[in-house]
């Protein structure tokens, strides 16, 4: 029963995915994502090829949800933009979610602020501390381009920071 | 400096960026929600999915009788005549005789468009293009002055191989006399249908007369011309029947 494969699937990784999501989106209200994750996968249980762990494959469905919402919501601010409207918003920042002191303040908005792909690496080889192979099946690239661009991204990441993170010599 | 070493501490600052505090955030009770959502969700796709499955199967269904029945109606003739189309006065059932009718071509298997019919004794010759041509056998009913049906008898047709119900064709029809029903007609003794002419004589044996309806092709179905050329040559050869065995009451 596919009912009970996903239920055994969201206690074992439900936290996973809102730890992703709320790097992911740079936003702490994602519960509702979290959810959405597990409705696509009941959706495309069918299509679940055995080749990736269930772990993987829920990571690579969380990241697209995440861009969809990332999405929605700069449609949103566009619109606000319009409109002239500014709404407040009362939610918890991530970094407050997080507890961050200042020097990981610092380094969240500098992984915020890099490029896509950059972002992503970082965040599934960095914070979720995948393998270079799982990372692969969820960016759907090959693990040279993952290496390479890891190694790009932290570099970026290094110059953006400043002297936060002190080069060996 | 080597190469591994150069991110070194980024990467271990980038490892201890903390993990949210789930019991304040997404807590047991806020993950047990969610996890009811998403049970009552897979339970209606699940059904939702099987009504989708039953219904592409009775629709595959559906199609395949639909397709069966079209290619009934398209392959298989329908046994039948409108007989107007025909300009007759036949009212009897009729047959529909595939050609290539063994009893009827007998000896003559070789010659491929000649029609023989034992039964009356005639032959009937057709072109090639009637290949796989069809007989269909009605009645033709004589009625008398004082408007009582008087006389009856049977027509064959030979109906082209490309005929359909939705696109006939002109057929060549064959009206059978005894050679007193003949004789009764010529007098005048009965009539055939509203024309005021009479059916022309193709020929004769020793038993039948064979004719021609009159305006047979008042209807000008597609092939009318090819048949008026058909018969223009004398296709239809008599040979006299043994009378015992072939009299027709």
């Amino acid at each position: 029963m596919n009912s009970n494969i996903i239920s055994e699937w969201y206690y074992l990784y439900n936290k996973d995915i809102y730890h992703f999501l709320v790097y992911y989106i740079g936003s702490s209200d994602v519960e509702d994502l979290v959810q959405e994750v597990f409705i696509r996968a009941i959706k495309g249980f069918d299509s679940y090829q055995h080749k990736a762990s269930p772990k993987t494959w829920l990571i690579s469905i969380a990241r697209h949800v995440g861009i969809d919402e990332m999405r929605k919501r700069k449609r949103v601010r566009m619109k606000q933009m319009i409109w002239f409207r500014d709404e407040q918003s009362d939610k918890e920042t991530p970094e407050k979610i997080l507890q961050l002191n200042e020097n990981n303040k610092m380094l969240y908005q500098a992984i915020q602020s890099l490029k896509a792909n950059y972002r992503d690496v970082i965040i599934l080889r960095g914070i979720k501390e995948l393998s270079v192979t799982e990372t692969a099946s969820i960016l759907n690239w090959n693990e040279n381009k993952v290496r390479s661009t890891y190694h790009r991204a932290l570099k970026s990441l290094q110059k953006s920071t400043g002297g936060f993170s002190h080069e060996k010599e | 400096m080597k190469k591994n070493e150069r991110f070194y501490d980024l990467e271990k600052k980038i490892r201890s960026l903390p993990e949210p505090d789930y019991d304040k955030k997404f807590t047991k009770e806020t993950q047990d929600i969610i996890h009811e959502n998403l049970m009552q969700f897979a339970s209606s796709y699940d059904k939702k999915k099987k009504r989708m499955v039953i219904m592409k199967k009775i629709s595959l269904g559906l199609a395949g009788i639909a397709a069966f029945v079209l290619f009934a109606i398209l392959a298989i003739p329908r046994v039948g005549l409108d007989s107007n189309q025909q300009g007759q006065e036949g009212k009897g059932e009729t047959t529909v005789d595939k050609n290539n009718d063994k009893e009827d071509i007998d000896q003559n298997e070789t010659v491929e468009n000649l029609y023989e019919n034992a039964e009356y004794g005639f032959t009937f010759t057709l072109p090639k293009s009637w290949e796989g041509y069809q007989i269909v056998s009605d009645s033709w009913d004589g009625i008398a002055t004082d408007q009582q049906q008087m006389e009856s008898g049977p027509i064959l047709l030979i109906r082209h191989p490309e005929w359909t119900e939705a696109k006939p064709r002109q057929d060549i029809p064959i009206m059978i006399f005894t050679l007193e029903q003949w004789s009764s007609l010529e007098k005048g003794e009965f009539h055939i249908g509203a024309a005021p002419v009479g059916p022309t004589m193709l020929g004769q044996n020793n038993e039948y007369v064979f004719a021609l309806p009159a305006r047979y092709n008042f209807a000008f179905l597609e092939g009318y011309e090819e048949v008026e050329t058909i018969l223009e040559n004398n296709p239809l050869q008599p040979k006299d029947v043994e009378k015992d065995a072939s009299k027709k009451d």
